[in-house]
């Protein structure tokens, strides 16, 4: 993501005063999604990121829309915008359009992102604005207490869909990587840390959108959704590749399942993201070369708030209702 | 020894004349009369450069936008030709009338006229539609004007005279520094907005913002008679007024925007709704060309202070905008801030200087100016033209001297190691434009020897027809005969020479001369090839003023002992002092003849070759330590080789009986090959041997520790998810990374550890084995703990 460029002098005096971070910096209240909730892990790698990339907090910020996952800009001590429900991408587009030197990130739930905000997502991608989606994709809609959502796998029975879920679930990867100017797309899950993290750093520095889809457990409705993928770590596939995961030797004994797959490799991305009996954990596509809306978009002029006024006040007057005298 | 040849040998040594005998029409002839019309075998083929689709001209392109900022007249009307006219007889009409037009535009440049791409074109199009039958008068016109449509650049047109490099410079640094001001521009357009908007803000929540008439105005005319404006006011200001902003910082933001608005090393206009504030505070924009190293320096020095209160400007305003700046910290800093505390990266923000230095000879000051500025590593480019590297001087004491000639000031720049140095010719500046580029965007300063080619004195007719004053010819010439040759000097690139230093494309660069061959009759009217190398002596030649150190010698006179100037030079032993060198010439008719030369040639000719074989050295090539090097390793390796053969032959000798020729068969190898080629082959077979099993693990990680009965947690691989934090916190903790650990094991029963164990979705508690033997339900719960041990 973007870092202001300061002058060198300035650079020396905020090195000189700089605070180092520590992961309690970045908490705020005390969590409440339910005991066991994946949402727990994937908010500790996102503290441990800004701890590590010591983030300014003042600079940084959350955003999103509503679900339990929806919650999480409350547990971060940053900024945040915890927004309608569907329009976090539009929000966190429109801040870094304004503020292009913000760290934004986004989190999104698969009701949140791949339903009511669907058309959203598709355009958030294409824009490409460079920040980090995150999708929490519980596979249910989790705050509304046990809803299918758009992920959901066939037969599963939740208050909406009492004799089981009939739809083929929509694959957020594969719609992801269809759409045009996607230029980073991977998935982790909740529940290996490391790979959580990794896969969380390199979205981060990467230019432009990066959109990870997390696996993420909700142990108050759907506690069977990924157990079979936890028992057999070897339907877990890991993507590995000088430009994709990094995998510490202790993860390969466990994870042995391996496949190198070089990011920049579209067809094999959609291969991979089609993959039915394995869970591919890794970055599947990438491409820094593709332009941020912001960047294209960025004004040959400045806008000054009398130049902004002006435009404005022309515009209200078109519509003035003026007072009868 | 005939008696002419005995007047050749006395030349040669002496520089007197053989006297002239006119009833002789075989003998030596060396009056200047007879000279005229002559040029170097070389550039028989370059009588009518006009004709010639080369360099020149070239189009200085107007407007930042452009990715090249320059262009041959040539590359532009090949992209022209490729998308118009297809190949094959086809496109023929249109190829021709392209080239046609191609070459009426070289013509109006190389007769002096000045003027833009799109003027020359009009011109050039309207000339050739007049010249042309009526019947192909309006396919020509059609053709042309298409083609016009498909030109999206437009600038001065310049062809290769005396004020090539300069104006090549200029633009190349004009290029460089509206990209600069273009990022000026946007990052202190934004610095200014936000300090702005902080005052702004700031205003928005003082008590003046509230006041009725400020109220009023927020609400605009049209309903303000609905409004009373006091009474608001009143109930505004008796609410809970916020913190405005210090007053120490409200004017230091102040002073910064002022500084920052109104400084002088840039034309802006930031804003919108900003006039130029330096226009309307009457400032007049710094310059930044000059004609002498010593008023650039001057100008740089003189606005010091200024640069200096611009860069704190920026800093306080980078700083109060992320509200960074350290009240007392940041006061002392800035107070003791000055010229000494700048950074070369502080003077990358603003233009560099350039110094265009055509008037030589140069004062002793500015001399001391130049090298003084070179080795500063100050951002100030010098450009140094030289129009003759042969005044008559040359060959006495001064101008050969170091200082003004500009090869000698180049070679002493790379010496100083600190300033990005190119030496060239006018003729292949068009060939260096990205080197120059590199140069004038370097941080730092920067050398530019550039030669013209513009002051030679090489009369008209010898170079009949060739562009209007020869510079080109003259240019070309001096860097093919080693007189100028082309190198690039990048202090920056890389950290030894072979990265920083390059001979780039001077022709032939690895021998002493550049040698062509060139297809002519002989006297039986039959096809010869001429081989000859083209030296400093060739060029030399070309020069009316050194008429006098050459003598034309009829073929009836030619004999043995004559040897071209090349072959000459190149016998470094063995007595030459009865050989008599020569170069060779052609008249108008094209005839070629041999012209002797005498010791001030051959003087200045050896000390060319050895000025070029420093540059070769520098260039990597026939490096003399490097050879003596070679040879001492060489010797070593030979000695050890044998020795190491020697106890070979004894080891096998000693042991079970083998034949002679396996003892022999390395050796065979080991005498053949050379030490760098043996190396090679046992990399290579290195790398074709499979890598050893589990090497591609990065590292080994510990396996895990072997535990006692002690419950534990792979806490590396916990997801943060509270189980068993919130099952029991005494026995569980989080540590610095948010995961769990056994923070205490006797924190609680036995039973939690198990029950967390059970509970922990990615299964990594380990609860070891009760603690205490008295609690209850044991044997079930050692059962239950046996499934995570
Ligand atoms: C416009 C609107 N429609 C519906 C809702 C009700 N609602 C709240 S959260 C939610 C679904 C959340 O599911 P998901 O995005 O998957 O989040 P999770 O709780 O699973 O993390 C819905 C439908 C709402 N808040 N606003
Ligand atoms: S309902 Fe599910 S997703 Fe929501 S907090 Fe509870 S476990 Fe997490
Ligand atoms: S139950 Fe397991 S994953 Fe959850 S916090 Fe405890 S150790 Fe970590
Ligand atoms: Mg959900």
């Amino acid at each position: 993501m973007m870092v202001t460029t300061y002058s060198s002098v300035t650079e020396r005096l905020l090195q000189s005063t700089e605070e180092h971070h520590k992961i309690d910096d970045f908490k705020r209240h005390i969590p409440r999604w339910c005991t066991g909730c994946g949402n727990g892990g994937i908010l500790t790698a996102m503290q441990k990121l800004c701890r590590d990339e010591n983030l300014p907090r003042e600079n940084t910020v959350f955003v999103s829309g509503i679900g339990c996952s929806s919650r999480f800009p409350h547990y971060m001590n940053a900024y945040g915008f915890h927004g309608l429900h569907g329009r976090a991408l539009p929000v966190a587009e429109g801040i870094k359009m304004a503020r292009p030197d913000l760290h934004v990130f986004v989190n999104t739930g698969d009701g949140d992102c791949c339903s009511i905000g669907a058309a959203h997502w598709i355009h958030a991608i294409r824009y490409n604005m460079d920040m980090t989606v995150i999708l929490h994709d519980n596979n249910i809609y989790g705050l509304t207490k046990n809803q299918a959502s758009p992920t959901s796998p066939i037969g599963l029975s939740t208050n909406t869909t009492p004799r089981g879920s009939i739809l083929e679930p929509l694959n957020p990867l594969l719609v992801t990587l269809g759409i045009q100017n996607a230029s980073f797309v991977a998935q982790t899950v909740d529940w290996i840390p490391e790979l959580m993290y990794d896969i969380l750093s390199k979205a981060y520095h990467h230019k432009g959108l990066s959109f990870i889809r997390v696996l993420q457990r909700c142990p108050e409705f759907v506690p069977d959704m990924f157990q079979a993928w936890m028992d057999e770590p070897v339907t877990t596939r890991l993507l590995t590749h000088e430009n994709g995961l990094s995998v510490s030797p202790a993860l390969s004994r466990t994870y042995t399942n391996q496949e190198v797959h070089d990011p920049s490799n579209m067809d094999r991305a959609r291969e991979i993201a089609s993959l039915k009996d394995q869970v591919p954990v890794g970055i599947l596509y990438r491409n820094d070369e593709i332009p941020c809306y912001e960047d294209v978009r960025e004004p040959d002029r400045l806008q000054t708030s009398g130049g902004v006024r002006d435009v404005l006040e022309a515009e209200f007057d078109n519509f003035t209702i003026w007072p009868e005298n | 020894m005939s008696t002419n040849t005995q007047d050749l040998v006395a030349f040669r040594l002496t520089g007197k004349r053989p006297a002239q005998d006119s009833d002789d029409a075989s003998a030596v002839v060396a009056n200047s009369a007879d000279s005229s019309g002559l040029c170097p075998v070389l550039f028989a083929g370059y009588s009518d450069l006009t004709s010639l689709r080369y360099d020149f001209p070239v189009i200085l392109i107007n407007g930042p936008h452009h990715s090249a900022p320059m262009r041959s007249l040539t590359s532009i009307m090949n992209d022209i030709i490729d998308s118009l006219a297809p190949k094959g007889s086809e496109g023929e009409f249109d190829r021709k009338q392209l080239l046609e037009l191609e070459r009426q535009i070289r013509s109006y440049a190389a007769s002096g006229d000045k003027g833009t791409l799109s003027k020359f074109w009009k011109k050039a199009q309207a000339d050739l539609i007049r010249g042309t039958t009526s019947s192909e008068r309006k396919a020509l016109k059609a053709c042309l004007d298409q083609a016009r449509t498909l030109v999206d650049v437009d600038g001065e047109v310049i062809d290769c005279n005396e004020y090539t490099c300069s104006k090549i410079t200029e633009h190349l640094w004009d290029f460089e520094v509206t990209a600069k001001a273009i990022r000026f521009r946007k990052r202190v357009g934004a610095l200014i907005l936000r300090l702005e908007r902080i005052l702004e803000a700031d205003f928005q929540i003082s008590g003046d913002a509230q006041d009725p008439a400020n109220l009023k105005g927020a609400v605009g005319d049209a309903l303000a008679s609905s409004f009373d404006f006091k009474a608001l006011s009143d109930l505004l200001k008796g609410s809970d007024t916020h913190d405005v902003l210090p007053v120490t910082r409200k004017e230091r933001i102040e002073n910064s925007l002022k500084a920052l608005k109104q400084q002088r090393f840039f034309a802006t206009s930031y804003l919108d709704t900003d006039e130029r504030a330096a226009d309307e505070a009457g400032l007049k924009v710094h310059k930044y060309i000059f004609n002498t190293c010593t008023k650039a320096h001057d100008a740089f020095l003189d606005r010091l202070p200024e640069m200096v209160e611009l860069i704190k400007a920026i800093a306080i305003a980078e700083l109060e905008i992320v509200n960074g700046y350290k009240d007392g910290f940041d006061d002392d800093f800035f107070l003791g801030f000055d010229q000494t505390s700048l950074m070369p990266e502080d003077l990358e923000l603003f233009p560099s200087y350039l110094a265009v230095c055509c008037g030589q000879p140069w004062s002793t000051t500015e001399k001391g100016r130049i090298i003084e500025t070179l080795s500063s590593g100050l951002p100030i480019k010098i450009m140094v033209q030289t129009d003759d590297i042969l005044p008559p001087s040359s060959f006495g004491a001064g101008p050969f001297s170091w200082g003004l000639s500009g090869a000698q000031l180049a070679g002493l720049a790379v010496g100083l190691g600190s300033a990005f140095v190119l030496q060239s010719t006018a003729s292949n500046l068009y060939q260096l434009r990205s080197e120059l580029q590199a140069g004038l965007a370097a941080p730092g300063s920067a050398l530019f020897s550039l030669f013209s080619g513009a002051g030679a004195q090489t009369s008209e007719k010898q170079l009949a027809g060739t562009n209007r004053n020869g510079s080109y010819i003259t240019a070309a010439a001096a860097m093919e005969a080693r007189a100028f040759p082309t190198f690039v000097f990048n202090h920056e690139a890389g950290s030894d020479l072979a990265a920083r230093f390059s001979l780039l494309n001077n022709p032939h660069s690895r021998s002493d001369w550049t040698s062509y061959s060139l297809d002519c009759e002989d006297d039986d009217l039959q096809r010869t090839t001429l081989d000859f190398a083209f030296t400093i002596a060739d060029f030399m030649a070309t020069d009316e003023r050194y008429r006098n150190h050459f003598v034309k010698v009829v073929k009836s006179d030619w004999v043995s002992d004559m040897v071209s100037v090349g072959e000459y030079l190149a016998t470094s032993s063995g007595d030459m002092s009865d050989k008599i060198p020569y170069v060779l010439m052609i008249n108008e008719a094209g005839e070629a003849s041999r012209y002797v030369v005498d010791d001030t040639v051959i003087r200045a000719t050896k000390r060319a070759r050895d000025i070029w074989h420093d540059l070769q050295e520098l260039g990597g090539i026939n490096n003399s330590h490097a050879r003596k090097r070679l040879e001492e390793e060489y010797e070593v390796w030979e000695a050890k080789k044998q020795d190491e053969l020697e106890s070979l032959r004894v080891e096998m000798a000693a042991a079970a009986p083998v034949s002679v020729q396996d003892v022999n068969a390395p050796s065979a190898m080991s005498e053949t090959l050379a030490p760098a080629v043996r190396q090679a082959t046992d990399a290579d077979a290195g790398t074709a041997m499979p890598p050893p099993q589990g090497a591609e693990l990065k590292e080994t990680a510990p396996e895990p520790q072997v535990q006692n009965d002690d419950p534990w947690i792979e806490t590396v691989r916990c997801t943060t998810c509270n189980e068993c934090t919130d099952l029991n916190n005494q026995i569980f903790a989080y540590d610095d990374n948010m995961q769990a650990y056994v923070a205490n094991p006797d924190g609680g029963p036995f039973r939690d550890i198990v029950v967390a164990a059970e509970n922990c979705q990615v299964a990594i508690i380990h609860p070891g084995k009760p603690r205490n033997s008295n609690e209850p339900g044991l044997p079930d719960l050692i059962k239950r703990a046996e499934l995570f041990m």
